[in-house]
């Protein structure tokens, strides 16, 4: 199967937030919960005053370190590369944010699950665009579904065989993306030492896991 | 629970209707998805040419704004202080029975008496609607919100070329050699068109980008002249200057197809590249290299900004443009132009007008009349069908207002404005109705209505035919919905002829007029081939008396202008949109947007609060010779020193503090040039809150 892929583009971004909303309307995603955010970086004096942007969302790792981390199952890496969460398993522990490298996962209070980009999976199982490519209006954002970028792009993530590469208008970390591109190096042991450490809060994780179910079940 | 969750997986969804963006000009056709007679999410019509299928975020906050828990349902009347929920039907009989009876009672004297603040109609049928059921009526007040947006680039436009709209469309810019986006940031006020942009510089076209502030725009040109705000038309006359005197004009052009040359020379005269200088803050040498550029130049187009119309001395600004046009032989042919941001307003619709709008009535006074109007009491009825904040001096307004026996809102959501009323009328929100819009690439697009108005929401253009019917009993033609309406227009309208419903319901990028034949693909380009003006003599007309000279005038209230007062106020006001929210209204009550918002700010550069002991964040004061609000302080290397900018959206009312603030417009002193009114250019100063 061919691997999926998205390029940013960051000589088109006019930081207009579509891709934003586009992407919190499709994926169910309430107010103040961003699942790509667009950031920005200034550089030079007035009058060269030069503003430069950055949209971002979870980089679908090739080998995806939350994945490692999940103890609930919830999250899994599909043969495409999309990092795929199941919202019905999440516990919303919080592993997985403390072992991404790139700090994407997040805690809906709302929701009481982790929330991060699916990658609109809902929609590219169907053979269309991802929104928050379907909504950029300047291109920025171009979905590649058999993951080749143009021959001549220099894209941050592209060796690592990132799923969201990003052609830049400046430095990594003028954008807080680390550089290099982190690995993952989240090891079995370390989960376990994780989950030791945690041991006292095994009665909040059922409460969770119980009251996700059962908000789960309300949406049904 | 299915695996996963969202809306476009054919089971989420029961059907996806053709409609279209009601905010902006660039009339974003859409493709809304609808479950269970619910709009659940909003797509951009992948088939339309101008925008490929993008949308911005304004576009997609409908969703949550037609589905808001704050709208507005069903019609209310005050009954002291309290609301009282009336129906549809008791509420048109209250409002029809008003007015004829203001007809009873000033039987000779009722024409100025009942008023509408009209709002960029959310169909053109609406706009038809209204027009016709108070001007049949004898009641020819109806104040455009043009009056306060671009009055002044139509006006000048259609006196000097006879056409208030742009006079090439947006495929010329790949045509073209040189693009001036003169105070034009279309990165944040019409998204979709950087793609177009982007796509001409590929080709090789050079952008000059002219705004005091650095924007997203600014990546997307390969220049940018930073001019002290409101001082283009002084530019501008410097560079007509030169090209005059250094012979870098087509004369020959000049002598067969412009009206007023000599009188522009004479006017011109004084704008040496040092006076230009001296007014503008750049360097003689930007301006004579600008002039240079232009003259070599072989096609050019000048997009204007909303901006230089809302200056007092821009009416002879954007006529500076047309002469700068005029003079290197830029109005007519492929590549050439002047493009605005305005809706592409049909032309040739005078044989409806004379037909059901009553020509012969006397023509409109606008809005500083109905003003006067209200102040004096003599306003018994005004339909508030839009923001009173739009108006400079917005207290005053709100003053008047209250001066007005009956006031009727339509509008979505209980605001500033359904404060002031007596009734409310909600209305319905765009996936709602059906209609005809038309945009700023003379384009008409349909929309089809995509779920049923909730409550007893009416459409515009269902309110206004049926107040017609009422008050026009023996005349309002019988028209029952949007299809008839629009036949009406396009029977009436040779511009338009063209334009059937059956194609223009299959077509996602919609048909330009003029489309004067069944059939005609529909005209992009100029609207003026082999340089055939629509003025009385076919030339541009650079010599109206009535305007006076084309010069520059410091703008009212300017700190470098004459006034003592204007001293206390050192620094530069300047206002404008952010990409999130339409004008200052109802993106206000979008939690969606209110992500990307925080109340009044104001944008300045870290040398002009050098002495004042600011730092990034603080709380500041912005003054006006009227009043102050308070904000938090942005400092910015990416504007000119000296200038203050703050965004136009904020307001109250909102549940949502990130979108509330004080409205702009109530700081803003109430100027008025010849047509329309000032937002920037005056004195305002900054003290620490």
């Amino acid at each position: 199967m061919s691997e999926r892929l998205i390029l940013f583009d960051g000589k088109k971004c006019i930081r207009c937030h579509s891709c934003e909303v586009g992407c919190q309307l499709e994926n169910d995603a309430p107010p103040g919960v961003l699942l790509r955010g667009v950031r920005s970086h200034i550089k030079g004096r007035f009058p060269d005053g030069d503003e430069r942007f950055i949209s971002t969302a979870c980089f679908h790792c090739d080998d995806p370190a939350c994945v490692s981390s999940c103890p609930a199952g919830a999250l899994s890496r599909r043969a495409d590369g999309v990092v795929e969460h199941r919202r019905e398993r999440c516990i919303g522990c919080g592993y997985c944010i403390q072992s991404c490298p790139f700090h994407v996962p997040q805690v809906s209070p709302a929701q009481h699950t982790m929330r991060k980009c699916s990658f609109c999976v809902q929609r590219i199982d169907y053979g269309k665009e991802p929104a928050c490519v379907a909504k950029c209006p300047t291109g920025s954002l171009t979905y590649y579904p058999a993951g080749k970028i143009p021959e001549g792009i220099t894209a941050y993530g592209k060796a690592e065989r990132l799923h969201m590469v990003y052609a830049l208008q400046g430095k990594p970390e003028e954008f807080r993306l680390p550089d290099p591109v982190p690995l993952n190096t989240v090891t079995g042991q370390q989960v376990w030492k994780w989950l030791g450490g945690l041991a006292p809060g095994v009665f909040i994780l059922a409460w969770l896991w119980k009251r996700a179910v059962s908000e789960e079940e309300t949406h049904e | 629970m299915g695996q996963v969750q969202g809306a476009s997986s054919p089971n989420r969804i029961d059907r996806e209707v053709m409609s279209c963006c009601q905010f902006c000009q660039v009339r974003c056709t859409t493709l809304v998805q609808v479950k269970d007679d619910k709009v659940v999410n909003v797509y951009g019509n992948p088939g339309n040419t101008w925008t490929k299928g993008g949308m911005c975020p304004k576009g997609q906050s409908l969703v949550e704004l037609a589905n808001s828990p704050h709208r507005l349902l069903y019609p209310l009347k005050r009954e002291g202080d309290v609301w009282k929920r009336i129906s549809y039907a008791e509420a048109l009989d209250i409002v029809a029975n008003r007015i004829l009876k203001v007809k009873e009672e000033f039987p000779d004297d009722y024409a100025r008496r009942v008023a509408l603040f009209a709002p960029l109609w959310e169909s053109h049928e609406s706009e038809i609607a209204a027009q016709m059921a108070l001007r049949m009526a004898g009641f020819p007040e109806i104040c455009s919100s043009g009056d306060t947006c671009i009055g002044n680039s139509a006006t000048a436009l259609r006196i000097c070329l006879g056409s208030a709209v742009s006079s090439t469309t947006l495929n010329e810019v790949l045509n073209t050699q040189t693009l001036v986006l003169w105070g034009a940031n279309i990165a944040e006020t019409y998204p979709p068109y950087i793609r177009w942009i982007d796509s001409a510089r590929e080709k090789g076209v050079k952008v000059i980008y002219v705004d005091p502030r650095r924007t997203p725009t600014s990546n997307h040109s390969d220049t940018q002249i930073m001019a002290r705000p409101g001082t283009d038309g002084a530019l501008i006359l410097g560079l007509i200057r030169f090209l005059i005197h250094e012979n870098l004009y087509d004369r020959d052009y000049v002598a067969r197809h412009v009206n007023g040359s000599k009188e522009l020379a004479a006017s011109a005269e004084p704008y040496t590249p040092e006076a230009v200088s001296k007014i503008t803050w750049l360097s003689p040498e930007t301006v004579t290299d600008l002039a240079k550029t232009l003259a070599r130049s072989k096609r050019t187009v000048v997009w204007m900004g909303g901006s230089l119309s809302r200056f007092t001395n821009a009416i002879q600004t954007v006529r500076a443009v047309v002469a700068l046009q005029a003079l290197t032989a830029n109005l007519s042919g492929p590549g050439k132009g002047i493009m605005n941001m305005q809706g592409g307003k049909p032309g040739g619709l005078e044989m409806l007008e004379e037909k059901y709008s009553a020509k012969d009535l006397a023509a409109a006074l606008g809005y500083r009349k109905v003003l006067y109007g209200m102040d004096q009491k003599r306003v018994k009825i005004l339909l508030l069908n839009s923001s009173y904040r739009r108006y400079p001096d917005a207290n005053r307004v709100k003053k008047g207002i209250s001066n007005v026996d009956f006031v009727v809102y339509r509008g979505f959501f209980m605001d500033e404005e359904a404060q002031l009323a007596h009734l409310i009328i909600p209305g319905t929100m765009v996936f709602e109705s059906s209609g005809s819009q038309y945009g700023a690439q003379r384009q008409v697009v349909w929309r089809n209505k995509a779920v049923p108005a909730p409550g007893e929401t009416v459409e515009d253009w269902r309110f206004y035919t049926d107040l017609g019917k009422r008050i026009n009993k023996e005349t309002f033609p019988p028209v029952n919905s949007p299809e008839e309406i629009f036949e009406l227009v396009r029977r009436n309208s040779p511009t338009w002829t063209g334009l059937t419903l059956e194609r223009l319901k299959k077509d996602p990028t919609g048909i330009s007029w003029p489309c004067p034949a069944d059939g005609h693909p529909g005209t992009l380009g100029t609207l003026y081939p082999d340089n055939r003006f629509l003025t009385a003599d076919r030339k541009v007309e650079l010599n109206t008396p009535a305007l006076g000279p084309i010069e520059w005038t410091e703008p009212e209230g300017s700190p470098y202008g004459d006034s003592a007062e204007a001293k206390a106020f050192p620094l530069i006001f300047t206002q404008g949109k952010v990409v999130q929210h339409w004008q200052h209204t109802y993106t206000r009550w979008s939690a969606y947007m209110a992500q990307f918002s925080e109340g009044n700010y104001v944008q300045v550069n870290p040398r002009t609060v050098q002495s004042l002991g600011l730092k990034e964040g603080d709380w500041v004061y912005l003054e006006t010779e009227l009043g102050k609000i308070k904000a938090r302080l942005h400092l910015s290397e990416m504007i000119l020193p000296g200038v203050v900018w703050t965004p136009s959206y904020p307001g109250g009312s909102t549940p949502l503090k990130a979108n509330t603030g004080v409205s702009i417009n109530t700081i803003i002193p109430g100027n008025w040039d010849k047509v329309s009114a000032q937002y920037n250019g005056f004195g305002c100063r900054l003290t620490k809150a």
